[in-house]
């Protein structure tokens, strides 16, 4: 082999093992959760002695399974989704499209700032938040849902804030030069052409985003998780989630079966993920369709 | 040539445009006649490009953007000024003063999307009236029968003529006054450039086409006024029957350039 293509070859062959090494490391993780959780995944690993009817419907209490911490990890993720969506979006489209190069970089640097933040970090601003609302406006309040999802979604923003700028600024200039030459305005140009265009990207930004709100424990334990809290009783309720779940059986469990309820539960958040960024894949599959009118 | 400069579709007066520290245009005065086809012609980087959107304001899409000077277009019969605090709205502009580029570049969409979604979100057609606006443009273009039973597939599953054909049906579809054509056979085989340049031959009653080329047989077959350029300014203007054929072509176009 020519010795000047040495070195590309080598590099090659490495990029290939780090494919391959991610792959196998993938694999094993879900093989190893699979093959540790599958055996207990059942209707009582989620409602222990209740009647799965009654425990779905919320008629009667479930004292020893998963499925309040599996509905009130489900209410945390779309409450986190819901708050950091439109900012974190909007964020990005701003960044990418509207802001100028001095806006740009204070702002960048206010999104690298936050993305740096220890996420304990997170859950003790949640803390100190609540405590000074009691103090002020809101003496009986207390960490709950909506304090941990907003928490949170401060948590996951700079995730959606560069997910979209970066799927906005990686399209080609010449679209944007198309739909202003067709006369769109700029702000048609940039939400009728480009944010639907970048779709995928965006979509990218929110995955990672719900990746990161469904396995993060730190922020929930000082906002508002609670060992036994049965189902939710409403966004100013104490909760259960799978993430502290799985922490709280990890650090405690008191026999084999209970450590076998905490592999299952690891399975349960793997399999709930997902399902929802499953579903956000259809949702935008069909948003992407309906846009570009393929039939 | 008299009648040539008795009307004209736009005009240009004292225009400079710079980018950052870089002076691209300098000081250009032009009429470009009405209902005819004006070709610039010159090296690459000698502002043809630039001065092509000088008539669409698209230069302003570009960082660094600077630029001085008057530019009116005649739309209606009126002529309206470009710049200004009494220009036309940049919308009604581009739509009326319609531009292909160098490069097919139908939006990632499909057939029909292209045409019609321009003339919902810009000219605010109804889907019917949208959908009768694409037939005539992609009938006018001669696309109509090649893509009616595949409307809905992506556009950038056509051929590279095919495209531009496209891309020249969706400009007309808003129903333009002025064409503007950035070298629009450049990225072309020799038979979908001749389809294109055949085109624009029948587009000359009904449309003022300025466009941007490097060929001088493609200026003599389609132009009634050449504009050659250099180091951003005009240094010729020119009837096409004045550029001469065959073998004595390459001199000239070396002796112009």
């Amino acid at each position: 082999m020519n010795r000047s293509r040495l070195p590309d070859a080598a590099l090659s062959i490495v990029s290939r093992g780090a494919a391959l090494f991610v792959c196998t490391v993938l694999f094993l993780f879900v093989g190893f959760l699979i093959f540790r959780g599958l055996p207990v995944l059942g209707s009582s690993l989620f409602f222990g002695n209740t009647a799965a009817l009654d425990a779905i419907l919320g008629r009667r209490p479930v004292w020893d399974g998963l499925w309040p911490a599996t509905a009130g990890t489900l209410y945390l993720l779309l409450l986190t989704m819901l708050f950091a969506i439109l900012p974190g979006v909007g964020g990005g489209v701003y960044l990418a499209c509207y802001a100028n190069p001095r806006q740009k970089q204070w702002l960048g640097l206010a999104v690298d700032l936050l993305a740096g933040v220890p996420s304990i970090v997170m859950g003790l601003f949640g803390f100190v938040l609540i405590v000074f609302l009691r103090r002020t406006l809101l003496p009986h309040g207390t960490t709950c849902l909506l304090l941990a999802s907003f928490c949170l979604a401060l948590l996951v923003l700079p995730s959606l804030v560069v997910g979209t700028k970066n799927a906005l600024e990686s399209l080609p200039e010449r679209l944007y030069l198309t739909a202003s030459a067709l006369g769109f305005s700029h702000d048609r140009a940039v939400f009728r052409v480009l944010v639907p265009a970048a779709g995928k990207g965006i979509l990218g930004g929110i995955i990672l985003a719900m990746g990161r709100a469904a396995e993060d424990t730190a922020v929930i334990m000082l906002t508002g998780v609670v060992a036994n809290a049965g189902l939710p009783a409403g966004l100013t309720a104490k909760f259960e989630a799978l993430p502290f779940r799985i922490y709280y059986t990890a650090a405690q469990y008191a026999d084999q079966h209970e450590l076998a309820t905490g592999f299952g539960a690891a399975l349960v958040l793997l399999i709930l993920s997902a399902c929802l960024l499953f579903c956000a894949w259809l949702f935008q599959r069909g948003l992407e369709r309906e846009w570009r009118g393929f039939k | 040539m008299e009648g040539l400069q008795m009307k004209f579709c736009a005009s240009v007066r004292g225009l400079n445009i710079h980018f950052g520290d870089r002076t691209v245009l300098r000081d250009i005065d032009a009429d470009f006649p009405a209902g005819r086809v004006t070709v610039l012609l010159g090296r690459s980087g000698s502002g043809k490009t630039t001065l092509l959107r000088s008539l669409n304001r698209l230069n302003e899409c570009f960082e660094g953007y600077r630029g001085e000077g008057y530019v009116s277009v005649r739309l209606g019969g009126t002529l309206h000024p470009v710049y200004g605090t009494d220009a036309l709205s940049l919308s009604l502009l581009r739509r009326s003063v319609g531009m292909v580029f160098q490069t097919p570049n139908p939006l990632p969409l499909s057939i029909r999307k292209n045409l019609t979604m321009p003339l919902s979100i810009v000219a605010g057609m109804g889907k019917h009236e949208a959908e009768t606006a694409m037939e005539r443009a992609l009938t006018e273009v001669g696309l109509w029968d090649e893509v009616r039973d595949r409307l809905n597939r992506p556009a950038l599953s056509l051929s590279g003529g095919q495209q531009q054909r496209l891309c020249l049906a969706r400009a007309l579809a808003l129903d333009p006054e002025i064409l503007l054509l950035d070298e629009p056979t450049a990225s072309l085989d020799s038979l979908a450039g001749s389809r294109i340049e055949d085109l624009i031959l029948s587009f000359r009653e009904r449309y003022s086409v300025v466009m941007v080329s490097h060929s001088l047989s493609q200026a003599r077959k389609l132009a009634d006024l050449v504009m050659v350029m250099a180091e951003g300014r005009i240094d010729q203007r020119l009837p096409a029957s004045e550029i001469p054929e065959g073998a004595e072509a390459e001199c000239f176009l070396e002796k112009l350039l």
